[in-house]
């Protein structure tokens, strides 16, 4: 739920395992395999190749090799943040780790345009994320129009909100049968019938 | 938190009860409750009095504020101030929902007391939920909301807390990459202008 990612996140492996687009500005001997329509063993200079983000955030912005050319969403969006509602824009469809991915390649937009989106975008759209957490029927419609952050807070708030409900309704306080129980008990239901279907036939062999 | 643990917090409030038995005083851990008379009045905390309300041992007097007129001031106060208004009961949702499951024989107008009680919520709540807004699309560093009670803090926790992270990571984000690139920009401006230096003089 909280995400400050890590090392070992899972969310931050995703993220970074994300392809960036970069231009190369210096030629680099024997690296040619990286772009597949090149001819020679080298990389030559001007070409855009696809690079993972883990391997691009490690280098420095302004390095000698790679300029980082920033994602068209991140400037599509921008002008959608100006002129119409946050809430509207589908941010999975867009990109399933927008905020993440945008917070990576912050460092790379010279015009910093990235960091101030994400952020207004997120400010923005916290109070839908309030509104939609209120009623969980919801939850089909929205999977695309949320980003993988805006998920789990969207599941957090639902939480609450059941607690709240059936709290409302005096339904919490049934002690319920723990999940581990109810799946042995599943089990043992279904290993039981499983057995009396082995040993129908066989009784019908015997029989015959 | 869970609403069984708020509702666990609210049940150390006291109400009074009138008991159709006569005993001793009971000690308990934070103080002496008694001693019962049958047809007095006494104080006890709620869960005891619910407790004995389910063996058919006392009678539940409801507090005072639980009465149409008065809560339909409330109300009316609520939807008319901007802020949070003082409520009768720190733990009014608490109070009023044991009550009422418990002994709904025992309050007068029952149902319409719980709509008029719901109604206050809901007024408050989504209250609370545009007040957020104001306060993350505001400029504002912080924000004080008084006289909340804690079933209302807890209809938005953890989400505001969480999301507040983020918002706060991003912004973080956000200014130090334009400091960093002030930065770059300012140290480039006594060296040669190289070829992406125009983008970010035009900031």
């Amino acid at each position: 739920m909280n995400f400050f990612p890590n090392y070992y996140s899972i969310e931050d492996i995703f993220v970074t395992q994300e392809k960036v687009e970069c231009k190369v500005n210096t030629k680099l001997q024997r690296m040619g395999f990286l772009d597949a329509g090149a001819e020679g063993d080298d990389l030559e200079p001007g070409r855009s190749i696809n690079l993972p983000l883990w391997y691009i955030k490690e280098l420095k912005v302004n390095n000698a090799y790679f300029t980082v050319s920033v994602p068209d969403i991140y400037k599509n969006v921008h002008k959608a943040v100006c002129e119409a509602e946050t809430t509207h824009i589908e941010l999975g469809r867009l990109h399933p780790y927008f905020y993440e991915f945008g917070r990576y390649l912050t460092p790379y937009d010279r015009n910093h345009v990235i960091g101030r989106i994400i952020f207004e975008t997120m400010r923005q759209r916290v109070r839908h994320l309030l509104d939609i957490s209120k009623n969980d029927g919801q939850m089909a419609k929205s999977e695309l129009r949320l980003d993988n952050i805006e998920t789990k807070l969207h599941e957090a708030g639902v939480r609450t909100n059941t607690q709240y409900i059936n709290w409302l309704q005096m339904t919490g306080n049934k002690i319920l049968i723990s999940e581990l129980v109810e799946e042995h008990q599943k089990k043992r239901k279904r290993d039981r019938s499983d057995d009396e279907g082995d040993s129908l036939p066989s009784s019908k062999r015997v029989t015959l | 938190m869970d609403p069984a643990i708020i509702e666990f917090i609210g049940e150390k409030c006291m109400i009074s009860i009138i008991p159709n038995f006569s005993n001793e005083p009971l000690h308990l851990i934070y103080g002496s409750v008694g001693p019962f008379r049958a047809g007095f009045p006494v104080f006890v905390p709620l869960w005891m009095a619910t407790h004995l309300r389910k063996q058919q041992k006392c009678r539940i007097v409801p507090p005072e504020w639980m009465d149409m007129d008065i809560l339909e001031e409330i109300k009316e106060e609520e939807k008319r101030s901007k802020f949070f208004t003082k409520m009768p009961s720190e733990h009014y949702m608490v109070v009023a929902q044991l009550v009422m499951s418990t002994a709904p024989d025992d309050v007068p107008r029952c149902e319409e007391l719980r709509t008029v009680i719901k109604d206050i919520f809901d007024i408050r709540e989504s209250k609370l939920r545009t007040s957020i807004d104001a306060f993350i699309k505001g400029e504002g560093t912080y924000a004080k909301l008084d006289n909340l009670t804690l079933l209302e803090i807890h209809s938005v926790r953890p989400i505001l807390p969480y999301s507040l992270d983020h918002i706060a990571r991003y912004q973080r984000t956000a200014t130090a990459s334009q400091r960093d690139t002030s930065m770059l920009s300012a140290s480039m401006a006594g060296s040669s202008t190289g070829p992406g230096s125009n983008s970010l003089f035009s900031q």
